[in-house]
């Protein structure tokens, strides 16, 4: 089937291939930024690149409608290597309530926008920003930080990390002193 | 006193007694001498958490995808 974007819309609010996302009265967010028109996105990816999204996408759908729940779009944007924080997500999807982030489902052709917007995004981090995130807490100037005080950080700053999350990510990082080297950490998050 | 060498403390902005302290179960060390405060209420600290965060996800679920399925690597 070709990719038309006529069917943009199917989740949000209104069908119109014009403007895909408006949902300005909606005050659910607490800190609301202002909905994203998606309609000026310009979607660039080649035909190959989008039959790869289009089967990594494929692979998040549960249910065979051949759309994807709201709440996954934030995983599937990273299985196609990007890292999008979850407030940068729930803005392409419009600000959507809880309820709709479960709930809704967006199909294929609405979810290239956004990609490409996420994609797009010049505040991207980049290695160095990660490096330089964590030398904040690196107490003595070493180029390493303690796993533990990683952890707090992790489970209490920003989008909060569950302890689950953080075992995950921390497993096997940790140097017999429960150090850990910071840029050879970053080079390991970011080479897969 | 001794230091607890894994502590890490922090105060958030309306509570300075406000301590957690990772091995908080019996952690019998004084605290004082090693605080260092995490700056909960600091705008720009949470962007710079939120990135590395985000980081983080991507690499996990980036990982959970490649042993849930060994060849699936496609880069946008």
């Amino acid at each position: 089937m070709a990719p038309k974007k006529d069917a943009k819309a199917a989740p949000a609010k209104k069908a119109e291939p014009a403007k895909a996302a408006a949902p300005a009265p909606e005050p659910e967010v607490v800190a609301a930024p202002p909905a994203l028109d998606l309609s000026t996105v310009k979607v660039e990816f080649t035909p190959d690149q989008q039959e790869d999204y289009k089967e990594a996408f494929g692979l998040f759908d549960r249910v065979g409608d051949a759309k994807v729940a709201y709440n996954q779009v934030a995983d599937i944007m990273r299985a196609l290597g990007q890292n999008p924080t979850n407030k940068e997500v729930r803005k392409v999807l419009g600000n959507p309530s809880d309820e709709e982030m479960a709930g809704k489902r967006l199909e294929f052709e609405a979810f290239l926008p956004m990609l490409q917007h996420i994609v797009n995004d010049p505040n991207k981090g980049t290695f160095d920003d990660y490096v330089e995130g964590l030398r904040v807490f690196d107490k003595e100037g070493n180029g390493t930080v303690m796993g533990a005080e990683l952890r707090i950080v992790l489970g209490t700053l920003g989008e909060k990390m569950t302890e689950a999350e953080i075992d995950a990510l921390m497993q096997g990082q940790e140097d017999e002193n429960g150090s850990i080297n910071f840029e050879a950490f970053v080079k390991h998050i970011m080479s897969i | 006193m001794s230091e607890c060498k894994d502590t890490f403390h922090l105060q958030s902005g309306t509570d300075p007694n406000r301590v957690v302290c990772p091995s908080q179960d019996g952690c019998p060390k004084t605290h004082e001498e090693d605080i260092m405060d995490i700056p909960l209420d600091d705008p720009e600290a949470n962007k710079a958490a939120a990135k590395i965060q985000a980081s983080f996800r991507g690499h996990m679920t980036r990982k959970k995808m490649k042993e849930d399925k060994p060849r699936e690597e496609v880069k946008a």
